[in-house]
């Protein structure tokens, strides 16, 4: 179990997360949902510790939550320039010999030969999927993982957090598309201005989604009358 | 006339941004260097009958030529590509078509620059195309946790190959090969601007620094073979010299490592202080400021050990 209690991060005096509490169960798949600015990210650097909290804890099970314990897919991933994508997995896979690349992009089919400057961004992403998964950590934060992905290989990554889920991982994942939460996570939290707000089960996702629908909707319904 | 002029005017305002982000005070640095090359290559002009100059310049103005991918731009002014290209490459080469008639008195040879200039201009730009360009090599050669001199190589390589091989063809001349070697090192210094990625950091970076070093000086002196056989082959009298420059080339490596990591930051992409580090490399390299050249890299050193310290908390 990975838990946080009443985590607060600011940037300068801007209070970003507000006193955010969650736990998160082994073998979940748990969903992250808020518009921009809404904190995710900031939330996601928070609990990898690329961002120091002002207070707060996060634990993992009884000990304090460390960077090690975290596979962390970054939403804009950057990769070194004129380096192969053959290269690149090399190198995160360097102290893991289990880890076998050839039998991974086998799924992805990535032309690993090709310096990754020549990638799409969609290839782009299913390299560092790939590289994420050679860390084989107990938390796995991806975000916003299905950008720029096409259709079949967003069901191949679907296919392996499921596989990764019942091998008892945490998976926290965000996404601006609430169909791609919903289709996979067990839960999902919707964070607004620094909290979360609900949490939601697998039942009311259908809630969810109207409750989004109706928001979205009141809020430029007047506007668009007069526009359109 | 008035789109070229207006051409010309960017291509200058340009080249003195470049100057300028380059940073004066490594110009100051490499300006002595560069004059000692010039001069070789007047004398080589005056004295002999030698085309290595003008293949020099055919192959600066072609590897720059094949380099533009500013194809598509060109074509949407209403001027035809070849005339701009030209008219560029005229501009570039007058300069030293005034040098080389001025100091050697052969305005022939000087004038061989504008026709390389027209030849350059005339062929397809998009001939060679831009994938190839970036040296896709394979360079399984270097470790992969050399992973800085594979990008490096496969993006600087135009740049390199010049600085490396120029000074091999003139090393005739003693100060050549040295100065090539000090050239070299000072573009291999752009191989350390990057920053890798956490993931990559978090898996090659510890324990890191000492190891970095060894390997990364095992592959610059083997880069350096050529330069030693070469050397010793022509002037083994001035072999101290040859032993001081390899000490400065790789004291300036050990500092570029310091460098990167006393700043290194995992949201951080490039590291970039070229003032910092011509400071630093100028002490290395001569005698008299090395005091302050081994102070930088002990305070760099020191910065970097307590930066990955608590990169690794």
């Amino acid at each position: 179990m990975f838990k946080i209690e009443d985590l607060n991060v600011s940037y300068g005096e801007q209070a970003v997360l507000k006193g955010l509490s969650q736990t998160f169960h082994l073998g979940e798949i748990h969903g992250i949902l808020g518009m921009n600015g809404a904190g995710k990210t900031t939330f996601f650097n928070t609990l990898y510790q690329n961002i120091i909290p002002r207070s707060g804890l996060m634990s993992m099970g009884e000990k304090a939550l460390k960077r090690e314990d975290i596979a962390f897919l970054e939403t804009q991933n950057y990769f070194y320039p004129y380096l192969k994508g053959r290269e690149y997995l090399e190198l995160l896979t360097l102290n893991k010999p289990h880890f076998n690349i050839q039998e991974w992009n086998e799924i992805f089919q990535l032309p690993l030969e090709e310096l990754i400057d020549n990638y799409s961004t969609g290839m782009k992403k299913q390299l560092a999927f790939i590289g994420m998964l050679s860390s084989n950590r107990p938390i796995f934060i991806l975000d916003e993982p299905f950008n720029g992905v096409d259709v079949e290989n967003n069901e191949k990554i679907y296919q392996i957090l499921l596989r990764l889920k019942k091998g008892g991982k945490i998976i926290l994942l965000s996404s601006h598309i609430i169909s791609s939460l919903t289709s996979i996570c067990d839960k999902i939290s919707y964070l607004s201005e620094g909290k979360i707000t609900h949490v939601y089960g697998k039942e009311s996702f259908n809630e969810l989604e109207l409750q989004i629908k109706n928001l979205v909707k009141n809020k430029i319904d007047q506007k668009l009358d007069t526009l359109l | 006339m008035n789109g070229i002029v207006t051409i010309l005017k960017i291509r200058t305002l340009q080249a003195l941004r470049m100057l300028k982000d380059v940073g004066w005070l490594l110009l100051l640095l490499v300006a002595p260097l560069v004059f000692v090359f010039v001069l070789s290559g007047l004398e080589t002009i005056a004295d002999q009958n030698s085309e290595l100059p003008l293949l020099l310049a055919a192959a600066v103005l072609f590897g720059i030529h094949f380099k533009r991918d500013d194809k598509a731009f060109l074509e949407r002014l209403k001027m035809p590509s070849i005339i701009i290209y030209f008219a560029e490459y005229f501009y570039a080469v007058t300069p030293f078509f005034l040098l080389v008639s001025l100091a050697t008195g052969r305005v022939f040879y000087a004038l061989c620059l504008y026709g390389i200039a027209l030849l350059v201009a005339l062929v397809p730009v998009g001939l060679i195309k831009k994938k190839d360009r970036a040296g896709n090599w394979s360079l399984s050669a270097i470790p992969v946790n050399a992973f800085e001199w594979k990008s490096g190589l496969r993006k600087h390589w135009p740049s390199l190959l010049l600085m490396y091989f120029i000074p091999l063809f003139l090393s005739y001349f003693t100060a050549s090969i040295l100065v090539g070697m000090l050239l070299t090192t000072v573009t291999i210094s752009a191989f350390y601007i990057e920053v890798e990625g956490k993931e990559i950091f978090e898996e090659t970076a510890h324990p890191f620094l000492w190891s970095k070093i060894l390997s990364h000086s095992k592959l610059l002196h083997a880069f350096f073979i050529p330069h030693y056989v070469l050397f010793l082959m022509l002037h083994s009298s001035y072999w101290y010299l040859l032993l001081y420059m390899s000490f400065v080339t790789q004291a300036i490596l050990v500092f570029l490592i310091f460098f990167k990591y006393a700043q290194y930051h995992p949201r951080r992409i490039v590291i970039y202080n070229q003032t910092q580090l011509a400071i630093a490399a100028m002490c290395l390299v001569i005698p008299i400021l090395w005091p302050a050249g081994i102070f930088f890299l002990v305070l760099y050193g020191r910065r970097a050990v307590n930066n990955l310290d608590q990169l690794y908390v």
